[in-house]
């Protein structure tokens, strides 16, 4: 099966971590207080708040994210991956990714791309293409990335890890 | 060939015998916990996922220690939910606001030498001071690991940390971790498992193990782990032969070894923004200081408030210095005030508050544009505890009650001896 997308760059730095991408002490954050215990969409507006704080009111569906190394670093916040996929970001791309991040994004959906280079191979705005478990294509230049081990790849294409028990449990039910 | 400490672990607890460094492991938890930032959260996707009743209600502990007391709507939804969800399954396991769940869970028998134990939590790895394979996952791998019992984990390479030297008066672990990760760098052991082994490790008490695999995390530490000795032995009431394989084997193949001479050390302090960026203390000394805070599951056991009521006796802090004081636990606070040690920070000025997170996790305590603080958390992230320009050093127990007094950074050597 080939997966295959392409969407604009918002550009991010290093060690970036849930408390950056949660929007800790940023104006948006503080207007969380009474969103609903589970409503990501509900709090799209404050993801990196206070970093970025052009990137919650202004992030579109199918926009990629290219970062420096160890993003995602800190909290083990599941906040984090679900605000950025509540943003509409479909990917991250960087050199290197913080291990409870990674395992958190990809339960959620978010294609998560290991690329040592990232940090230099597009800017702010530009468009990156995505070839999963293939390559990235940027600046007309092809970048290898790795492949995303089966067992994961599989929770990813059936839309998270709730969608990959809720089949599991669905099938055992009709059984 | 040998193995590492977290491959011994990880062989034993998945029954996986031929599996090496590098395999991905099918773990059958010993004790998983989850606490109240994110108990609507695991219990939702529990039963969006289709499950209906948990594994083994008794290895499952909820520990509601980061919104005690409450401070936001949504904070008593998450306790009330928490104990709805241990009522319908049959679980025992709950303690709500009486101490930090990473220290509740040594304390209380839920993260024993050699057992693999699953947080909601970041800050998991901190079992590993007592060789326990702490390590966290996010809400949705807690819902599934609750329906099924079972979680994958890929065997990380391991870094060995050799620890030799004397311990100089005023240096602690808290400098230790400091010094290692300004050393390594906040991915210097990302997915890898850190190895305490060597002389100076072994004349740590629990409590400054329980420190250093802490902060391990802000390496990217996927477990940090002290090879068990008689200390280990006796903290958790086992014969030593019991938990014997918890040691280092010779002849294991560790990607890196790193060598500290402890003696070497000096106060160090991580500076706002990062907490790999650690220099000596004395850089800073003199900066003023508008909050100091001991707490957090880095640094707030029986030896942190003891080693700051040596040096506040009989002296009280500036009359606009916010030093806020919390205890790692109920337990502690029973022993620290039948040894005097409550009395002595309260009359030196100590605002106590609850044994849970308090500031750290910055629900309390938050900070405005010009405020300065040191405090022994194990985080000073932008925006965490303030605003973009709040700034937040990061110290040991003695370094905090030191500056307390003074109003500004100081030295503990000054006052230890």
């Amino acid at each position: 099966m080939k997966v295959e997308f392409s969407g604009r760059v918002w550009k991010m730095g290093s060690d970036i971590d849930t408390d950056i991408i949660t929007g800790s002490g940023s104006e948006a954050a503080k207007k969380l207080i009474d969103v609903p215990i589970g409503d990501s969409v509900g709090r799209k507006l404050a993801t990196f708040g206070l970093y970025r704080p052009d990137f919650g009111p202004n992030a579109k569906e199918g926009d990629i994210i290219v970062a420096g190394k160890n993003f995602g670093c800190g909290s083990s916040r599941e906040f984090a991956p679900a605000m950025i996929k509540a943003c509409g970001i479909r990917a991250i791309i960087a050199p290197s990714f913080a291990r409870i991040f990674y395992r958190n994004a990809l339960n959620n959906g978010i294609y998560l791309l290991e690329c040592a280079e990232a940090p230099d191979i597009c800017e702010e705005g530009d468009i990156v293409t995505v070839r999963v478990n293939d390559c990235i294509v940027a600046g007309g230049k092809e970048y290898a990335i790795p492949q995303i081990p089966e067992n994961l790849m599989a929770i990813i294409e059936e839309g998270g890890l709730v969608e990959h028990f809720k089949k599991i449990n669905e099938a055992k039910e009709d059984v | 060939m040998g193995r590492t400490l977290v491959e011994k672990i990880l062989v034993r607890n998945s029954g996986a015998t031929n599996a090496k460094t590098g395999d991905i492991v099918i773990s059958k938890p010993d004790m998983c916990m989850f606490h109240d930032i994110y108990t609507t959260n695991v219990i939702n996707k529990f039963y969006d996922m289709g499950f209906k009743k948990v594994w083994d209600p008794d290895k499952v502990v909820l520990l509601l220690d980061h919104c005690s007391p409450t401070i936001s709507p949504t904070s008593g939804t998450n306790i009330n939910d928490g104990f709805k969800f241990a009522k319908d399954q049959g679980i025992s396991r709950m303690h709500l606001g009486n101490g930090i769940g990473h220290t509740m869970m040594h304390e209380l028998g839920y993260a024993d030498p050699g057992w693999v134990v699953i947080v909601t939590d970041s800050h998991t790895t901190t079992y590993g001071g007592g060789a326990c394979l702490g390590t966290g996952v996010g809400y949705s791998e807690m819902a599934g690991l609750l329906g099924t019992g079972e979680l994958w984990l890929k065997i990380p390479p391991a870094i060995k940390v050799v620890m030799e030297g004397e311990w100089p008066k005023g240096v602690y672990a808290k400098d230790f971790i400091l010094k290692l990760l300004s050393d390594i760098k906040a991915d210097g052991a990302q997915y890898k498992s850190l190895e305490f082994t060597g002389a100076a490790a072994h004349a740590l008490d629990m409590d400054s193990r329980y420190t250093i695999s802490n902060m391990a995390l802000e390496a990217g530490a996927k477990a940090a782990l002290f090879e068990a000795d008689e200390k280990t032995a006796e903290y958790f009431h086992k014969d030593y032969a019991e938990i014997e394989w918890l040691h280092l084997d010779e002849d294991a193949e560790y990607e890196q070894v790193l060598h500290y001479d402890v003696s070497q050390l000096v106060p160090m302090l991580a500076t706002p923004g990062a907490v790999d960026n650690g220099t000596p203390l004395t850089d800073w000394e003199g900066t003023k200081l508008t909050q100091v805070v001991i707490g957090s599951c880095t640094n707030s056991a029986l030896n942190d408030i003891a080693g700051a009521a040596k040096i506040l006796k009989g002296k009280h802090v500036p009359p606009y210095m916010r030093f806020y004081v919390s205890t790692a636990s109920n337990i502690v606070n029973k022993q620290a005030a039948e040894l005097g040690y409550i009395q002595t920070l309260v009359e030196a000025g100590a605002i106590f508050g609850a044994p849970t997170c308090q500031s750290c996790c910055g629900q309390v305590g938050r900070m405005g544009d010009d405020d300065v603080c040191l405090g022994t958390n194990n985080r000073n992230f932008l925006g965490r505890h303030g605003t973009k320009t709040t700034k937040l050093f990061l110290g040991s127990a003695q370094a905090a009650a030191a500056s307390a007094l003074n109003g500004c950074i100081t030295d503990p050597r000054k006052y230890v001896d």
